[in-house]
């Protein structure tokens, strides 16, 4: 492939066309490179029409689509901030940008529950839940297989499940785990959301708990 | 006296077969609101003592469907998902990462659970059953149970909008009934088309930016679990080149369709000290040890003692 302009330039003057930058000369100079290689430009053209739509707050549904592939193209075109990292290198602790590092602690001990924290998170959902539910009639946990353990929720004494689960957890012996430990775990975790999340009808639920990660992490 | 018996036996059946095609429409319209549905909203999530929102939109176009999951709460993050590609962005570390996800997926995946079209071999190990009615999100909602048939994995209620079919909330209960994980959306807006967008992707050009990548293994299966919950198979078996050892690992993925669990096992020779037991976060459970000088970790959204069965049962294969 070969460029009668630079491409840093190229870009600067597509970037100055989208944005009716450009005069007749600098236009008819750019179109005739363009003629050269219309299959990179028009991607090119694409992206910087993205960035000048979202500029212009006029980020249309077509071009809302194009986000990843526009992010991918900024990563191939910017080898100096670019790191393409495998799961391999994500778990390395010598690499250069570690992900285990980045969302340090999806397994915290239990019993390191804040638990005054947690009443209080309690009792805020606690009162919506008793809002929205209180005309409901109960949910009957009852198994049809005779192995099963026979259970039933009343959701209107879902307080007391609540607060349940708040004083086992806060109660739950599990051991400490070093960082390392940690990393380790989560480079499990990372591997099987990956998973869960396109395998099984969890849909994007992985990638939701994945969004808790940095509220545990400042426990 | 057997006519009375047999009429109200074929009561009973007709019923259950009426309940039945009920809850098949509920979880089609369910299935199509999730895949069609533009929407946007405030989804509550909690899990155990732990609460987050997200903002939560959704839109649908001629090229397939977008999702877009703000932090509201914590740290903030995006997550943006368009049919294969999941982007995160976290504007405090100026970094952007990206990943494909993997070829073969579901390119419509669900936002939220939903069911598998195969919902007759699933009932095999969950029971269906209509619920009441509640009102979530100032929306009527029928409610839906998925229950086990058994002790190794989780149960479930579903929350549907009346109208459109839309999920307005989901409780994840363990074996004993309590309530695990539960979504809901505090507040949702059914649109007729594609909600704005709020992602200033002219920040992002400042980002550093990374992109994840699968980890390319070797698909080869050396190990298996002699005891599975019923239903459970086996989807994945590959060889990775995992922890950047020499040394083999094996990363396997048993599904029943709905749960999963995924089993690493790694035969360095020296692990310097591994987690061993139990671990969990929120529903994930995770049990770690050495079987046959291999260490094994079996990690799953389903009860402790069903992880630690599976981690316990790995052996090599003859």
């Amino acid at each position: 492939m070969s460029h009668s302009k630079q491409q840093p330039e190229r870009d600067e003057q597509l970037s100055a066309l989208l944005d009716s930058g450009l005069d007749e000369q600098q236009l008819q100079s750019f179109m005739q490179d363009l003629k050269r290689d219309p299959i990179e430009d028009a991607e090119i053209s694409q992206r910087y029409r993205l960035m000048g739509d979202a500029m212009r707050d006029e980020l249309d549904q077509a071009s809302f689509m194009d986000i990843s592939s526009a992010v991918s193209r900024s990563i191939e075109q910017e080898p100096a901030h670019n790191e393409v990292v495998t799961e391999q290198a994500v778990t390395n602790t010598s690499s250069s940008f570690n992900l285990g590092e980045l969302i340090s602690s999806w397994f915290k001990p239990v019993a390191g529950v804040a638990v005054a924290a947690s009443v209080a998170m309690v009792t805020l959902f606690t009162f919506n839940t008793v809002n929205n539910e209180s005309n409901t009639d109960n949910v009957q946990l009852a198994q049809s297989s005779t192995a099963a353990p026979a259970a039933r929720v009343s959701l209107q004494t879902v307080n007391p499940e609540i607060a349940r689960n708040v004083r086992v957890a806060s109660t739950i012996e599990t051991a400490k785990k070093s960082p390392q430990q940690q990393k380790q775990l989560n480079s499990y975790m990372l591997q099987h959301s990956g998973y869960a999340s396109q395998t099984t009808m969890q849909g994007m639920m992985p990638y939701v708990r994945a969004a808790d990660v940095k509220a545990r992490e400042q426990d | 006296m057997p006519l009375k018996k047999l009429l109200i036996g074929l009561f009973v059946l007709l019923a259950q077969n009426v309940q039945a095609d009920a809850i098949d429409n509920w979880l089609d319209k369910m299935s199509q609101a999730s895949q069609q549905q533009n929407f946007q909203g405030t989804l509550v999530i909690r899990q155990q003592d732990k609460m987050q929102a997200i903002r939560v939109k959704q839109g649908i176009t001629s090229k397939g469907s977008w999702q877009t999951l703000e932090s509201l709460t914590g740290e903030d993050q995006t997550i943006i998902r368009q049919n294969k590609k999941v982007t995160t962005i976290f504007p405090a570390k100026q970094l952007v990462t990206i990943s494909d996800e993997l070829a073969g997926s579901l390119d419509k995946g669900p936002l939220h659970p939903a069911l598998p079209e195969n919902r007759n071999t699933l009932k095999k190990f969950y029971n269906l059953k209509l619920s009441g009615q509640a009102r979530i999100a100032n929306k009527a909602t029928q409610m839906i149970q998925m229950i086990p048939r058994d002790q190794h994995r989780y149960g479930y209620v579903f929350w549907l909008d009346k109208k459109s079919g839309l999920l307005l909330k989901c409780d994840l209960l363990d074996e004993k009934g309590k309530v695990l994980e539960q979504l809901m959306y505090s507040d949702v807006e059914l649109l007729s088309s594609t909600p704005e967008n709020s992602i200033d992707i002219d920040a992002l050009k400042a980002y550093k930016k990374v992109k994840l990548m699968d980890a390319q293994g070797v698909r080869q299966q050396n190990w298996r679990a002699s005891k599975l919950p019923v239903g459970f198979k086996l989807i994945r078996s590959v060889k990775v080149g995992y922890n950047n050892q020499s040394a083999p690992a094996y990363h396997m993925v048993y599904s029943d369709g709905m749960a999963s669990v995924s089993v690493f096992v790694e035969q360095r020779k020296v692990i310097d000290k591994p987690v061993i037991g139990l671990s969990n976060m929120g529903p994930v459970n995770a049990y770690s040890s050495f079987m046959d000088n291999a260490y094994v970790t079996a990690i799953g959204e389903v009860p402790s003692t069903t992880v630690q069965m599976i981690a316990e049962s790995i052996q090599p294969l003859q």
